[in-house]
């Protein structure tokens, strides 16, 4: 056949879409299981991360379900809902649903945190002990903060100071007041901000403030029970600190 | 012993075929350093100036002297204690601590450019003997020296020696210098640790453009950005000092008062432009005070007249001037990570300055031609 | 009457050997096609993205140049640019999903540049200069060639930038504590596209001091 007639160029076209096509659908489909998993993976790794807990294996240690605005657990999300609302986290604030994420050996639970540096997005994990008032750890990331400055929330360093820290002052949330040219020796709320990242640290306090107030409710609405059980096994007695 | 006579004596083991003849370069160097070169014109008739490029280059370095001295006496002076110390006693300070990093940069540079005009078989060029006067000044007082070196040597082979030496660069090459630092090394040119001497005792803070940034007010009086007292890098504090030195540019035709009156022509325009704006209170602050804090006035007297990099034509300096003032005061309101915009200003158009040019000849040959056609 | 006999070029033959190893370095995509500057500016930020990037369009080049000249005589000539879009898209689009399959912590860092192999000018280059006027077996060791040689330029540019943008190689920390204490500081300038550009203009400088016949006149 001419190779370029009409028809021989309409029948190759046809035939190279068609096999493509194919080719396509079946890996994309094949791989699709492994694909979410791997992502899905990322997410439970920053939350046992926060935890303090990398080695350990998320689907038995971490319950995850999710809040409304009162603290009261919405009935239906199951565990696997709750981890998807992380992938449109400003959608599920605005919706009313908040995530958590709790450690069923140590009471430890984990909430996400999502808002604005300096020049894009920063988001993140915070731990709080069982008394839901004791950071036990942190971790940031961002989208397209300054190398050597504004990045330097992703470091151990800048994460490790938040360890210890309460974000309540007898009822009134304080969230963590980060400040410039240092915070005083000992204080309970406050760390040393970054020198030179003004902008993307008074993201990270911003971001701190707005998304743990969400979660006001459910913390003072889960301490209570929580207390008791702390009177015998809580060797770190985070009150003292005061 | 006589000098030039001990020059004249040892001067053959330098030529074609004497035993030194492969350091020629630098023997060069130092023999027109000393004396006017006895050349002579070979064709056509010259009028002859005595002020070559290296007279021109002296009196640069001479109206930086200003800026300089009282830069020293500032870095005395911001120590925590500085007040309670004499005049001398401050200078000496701060003396003390520039002298390192003068030092460096003239080293590293010169080193560099002696090595390159060796392989190339060329003679040395002074252009580097204001460019190593420069460097210091423009960086705070607390930058570690390999940083400094670091950015010297960068900035000679990368913006000078691989475009073709001196009177070749695009770019004006202390600047270059300061923009490595400042974006390989950022924290150590931000923020409040670096400004002052005596950080090692735990003495920080801001400069007065990092303050109206965060607040829109400053701690630092009008009366102190006109006389220098206020914190900065060491050269450009004084506008008082930064004055002087623009009088003796101007005076002996060696920097062009076109460039120097449109920067700040362009600054102040862009100022009240903002002003009205007023949606910050950074913005809300007065023209004409960006015009003496910062960076502003050093760059517009010692780094936009650079006569390498800047635009040639008369047309296209106050182009190029008005330019440079427009961009630094926007680059300081409008970009949140940049409190100081002199620098990025003067790069860019550093860049768009050719093209300034090509323009106003452009313009100027279409207009004869017209006058041309119109005169048959 | 003499019988035509077509001479088959041995496998490894130096004609064919020399479409191997030419893009290592007289014919190098980057430094003297000057081919494929974007991908080698944005993904060399460290070290692992890069060799990941490098495989990547060794593999799609390598398969592109195999398949078109496998096609090459079948192609009705009007539709051929088309048709080396949608056979390099494919290779891309698979390319993408295995490494979102399996290295997805590197797919992540990647992100958009994958995709973006596509607009490698490497590869369109190669098909149209190569593929499609030679046999399979020596498009496929060009497009290797080629492939690798570009990979080379990102290996060593992701390894300086990693090393002196911070400090790390390969993820790990190599550049020992005690440097920081003494005031050693990661270069930051390494993290941005534009020292990648003067890191290929050094390599550039030294490549054309070695060869003479490299350097313009």
């Amino acid at each position: 056949m001419n190779k370029n007639s009409n028809t021989y160029i309409i029948i190759y076209t046809v035939v190279m879409v068609v096999l493509v096509a194919v080719l396509l659908s079946v890996t994309a489909l094949s791989l699709q299981p492994l694909q979410k998993e791997n992502e899905l993976g990322a997410k439970k790794t920053a939350i046992l991360e926060a935890m303090g807990a990398q080695e350990a294996d998320y689907a038995s240690v971490v319950k995850a379900y999710a809040v409304d605005a009162e603290g009261n657990t919405i009935e239906g999300v199951t565990a696997d809902d709750a981890l998807q609302m992380l992938f449109g986290l400003k959608g599920a604030f605005d919706a009313g649903t908040y995530p958590v994420f709790e450690n069923v050996e140590n009471g430890y639970v984990v909430v996400p945190l999502t808002g604005k540096g300096l020049w894009d997005d920063i988001w993140g994990y915070i731990a709080l002990d069982k008394d839901k008032n004791t950071i036990k750890g942190i971790v940031l990331d961002h989208a397209g903060e300054t190398p050597g400055l504004g990045a330097e929330i992703k470091t151990d360093k800048f994460e490790g100071s938040f360890v210890g820290k309460t974000i309540y002052e007898g009822s009134d949330l304080v969230s963590i007041e980060i400040v410039k040219g240092g915070a005083p020796e000992g204080a309970p709320h406050a760390i040393d901000a970054l020198s030179g990242a003004t902008k993307t640290v008074q993201g990270v306090q911003a971001m701190l403030k707005t998304c743990l107030s969400y979660y006001d409710a459910f913390f003072k609405s889960k301490v209570a029970p929580a207390e008791e059980v702390e009177t015998e096994c809580n060797t770190e007695n985070t009150e003292s600190n005061e | 012993m006589d000098l030039r006579k001990y020059v004249d004596k040892i001067k053959p083991a330098f030529e074609e075929g004497g035993k030194f003849a492969a350091l020629h370069s630098t023997f060069d160097a130092f023999e027109t350093f000393l004396y006017v070169p006895n050349t002579r014109t070979s064709k056509g008739s010259h009028v002859r100036d005595c002020n070559d490029l290296k007279r021109v280059m002296i009196i640069m370095v001479l109206a930086l002297m200003p800026a300089l001295i009282f830069g020293m006496f500032n870095v005395g002076y911001q120590r925590i204690d500085g007040p309670e110390y004499t005049i001398l006693q401050n200078f000496w300070y701060g003396f003390l601590k520039v002298l390192p990093i003068i030092i460096v940069s003239y080293v590293v540079g010169l080193s560099i450019e002696f090595a390159s005009s060796q392989i190339r078989k060329e003679e040395v060029n002074e252009g580097f003997l204001v460019t190593g006067m420069l460097i210091p000044m423009i960086v705070p007082v607390g930058t570690p020296l390999w940083m400094v070196a670091l950015a010297t040597a960068f900035s000679v082979v990368v913006c000078k020696e691989v475009f073709g030496g001196t009177g070749m660069n695009i770019f004006n090459p202390a600047l270059v210098a300061r923009a490595f630092i400042f974006f390989s090394y950022t924290a150590s040119i931000s923020g409040e640790n670096v400004w002052f001497a005596d950080n090692v005792d735990g003495h920080s803070g801001a400069t007065a453009l990092s303050q109206w940034a965060d607040t829109g007010a400053t701690q630092y009086s009008v009366c102190d950005a006109l006389i220098g007292t206020i914190p900065g890098c060491i050269g450009e504090t004084s506008t008082i000092a930064i004055l002087l030195g623009a009088l003796l540019l101007v005076a002996t035709g060696v920097a062009s008062w076109r460039i120097m009156l449109s920067v700040f022509a362009g600054g102040l325009a862009m100022g009240l432009v903002f002003n009205a704006i007023g949606a910050n209170a950074y913005m809300q602050v007065p023209a004409w005070q960006h015009l003496i804090y910062g960076g502003f006035a050093f760059g517009a007297v010692f780094m936009a007249t650079d006569p390498v990099t800047a635009a040639q034509t008369n047309t296209g300096k106050w182009i190029y001037g008005f330019m440079i003032g427009v961009l630094a005061v926007l680059i300081r309101l409008v970009n949140p990570g940049y409190p100081e915009g002199m620098m990025m200003a003067i790069l860019f158009m550093n860049g768009i300055a050719p093209l300034i040019d090509h323009y106003v000849v452009d313009a100027n040959i279409r207009r004869r031609n017209k006058r041309v056609k119109l005169a048959k | 009457m003499s019988k035509n006999i077509e001479e088959k070029e041995p496998l490894f033959s130096a004609k064919n050997m020399a479409s191997l190893t030419n893009p290592f370095n007289k014919n190098n995509p980057v430094l003297v096609q000057i081919l494929g500057i974007c991908s080698a500016l944005a993904v060399t930020v460290q070290l692992k993205p890069a060799v990941v990037m490098a495989l990547s369009v060794t593999v799609v080049t390598a398969f592109s140049n195999l398949i078109m000249s496998l096609m090459r005589n079948s192609i009705p000539a009007r539709i051929r640019i088309i048709v080396q879009l949608v056979v390099i898209a494919t290779l891309v689009i698979l390319v993408d999903q295995f490494l979102k399959a399996f290295v997805y912590d590197v797919s992540v860092q990647l992100s958009v540049y994958v995709g973006l192999i596509i607009t490698n000018c490497i590869i369109m280059g190669r098909v149209e200069a190569f593929a499609l006027a030679n046999k399979p077996w020596p498009s496929l060791l060009d497009g290797i060639g080629n492939g690798l040689g570009y990979g080379m330029i990102l290996v060593i540019i992701g390894f300086v930038r990693e090393l002196f943008g911070s400090g790390c190689l390969w993820g790990y920390k190599v550049i020992p504590e005690w440097c920081y204490e003494h005031g050693y500081v990661n270069n930051g300038l390494m993290l941005f596209p534009p020292m990648a550009l003067i890191l290929v203009g050094f390599i550039i400088w030294i490549q054309r001091s070695r060869n003479k016949d490299l350097q313009e006149k």
